[in-house]
């Protein structure tokens, strides 16, 4: 446990969209915890990496995509987002079918060690 | 060792809640502390009425009056899944269930050493 005085959190969203609610209300999480002043990171991974494709039209579904919450990650001071390169690759996805956070900034594409070294440095992990 | 659990499943449909008590449980025998215990997603449905499954409300009021702990629920993920708020101005909560927000549970990540996660 490392001692600091600004915790670092994790949110792993590993959820698809419209099946559950899970990966949604995981970055609602994340959302209210960055109220906090800590350093929040975000990571896609597994079927999540789903929640951040392109041109989805979620209001057939009355459902908000995550997607559509991307660009604005950034005026909650959430900078450190992450999606996971072998889970995007296992299915057929390249970064060209994701949505784009703003024109100044990409998601971080992380190999598997990669994740590794992420979920070591956290204070804590939650996981949706 | 200061602990956190996050229970995001319901109790017949997902195995989060039972899990989440014994583990509490076995954490409490062990010398640990709970810290809080907050209830997320359809985490939410463990504050009804006890179904014989042991892990619903009667369960975990029984092991928070021991321990004292925070017991909350989500009152969004309340909502949206049509649970009935009391209506009179008292605290609000749900069978004991403390009503209370995402800032609970940032809460919980800042105080407790280890957050655990149950149901996802």
């Amino acid at each position: 446990m490392l001692e600091r005085s600004v915790k670092h959190l994790l949110f792993l969203i590993r959820s698809a969209p419209y099946t559950s609610l899970r990966g949604a209300e995981g970055v609602e999480a994340a959302l209210a915890a960055s109220v906090f002043d800590q350093q929040i990171a975000l990571l896609w991974m597994d079927d999540g990496v789903y929640q951040l494709l392109n041109d989805q039209q979620g209001e057939a579904l009355s459902r908000q995509p995550v997607a559509k919450m991307v660009p604005a990650l950034h005026l909650y001071d959430i900078d450190h987002i992450f999606v996971c390169a072998r889970s995007m690759t296992e299915r057929g996805l390249v970064p060209d079918d994701l949505v784009v956070p703003d024109d100044n900034r990409s998601f971080k594409l992380l190999a598997t060690a990669e994740i590794s070294d992420l979920i070591q440095a956290q204070d804590q992990v939650l996981s949706f | 060792m200061k602990m956190a659990l996050l229970v995001l499943g319901a109790p017949c449909s997902s195995q989060a809640s039972l899990t989440a008590l014994r583990f509490a449980h076995a954490a409490l025998s062990s010398g640990h502390q709970i810290y809080s215990v907050f209830f997320y997603q359809d985490g939410v449905y463990c504050a009804l009425n006890e179904t014989g499954l042991g892990n619903s409300a009667e369960s975990w009021q029984k092991l928070q009056s021991d321990h004292r702990f925070d017991l909350s629920i989500c009152v969004g993920a309340t909502q949206k899944r049509g649970l009935t708020l009391p209506e009179d101005g008292r605290p609000p909560q749900i069978n004991g269930f403390a009503l209370s927000g995402l800032g609970q549970l940032a809460d919980a990540t800042l105080q407790a050493d280890r957050l655990l996660t149950f149901g996802a």
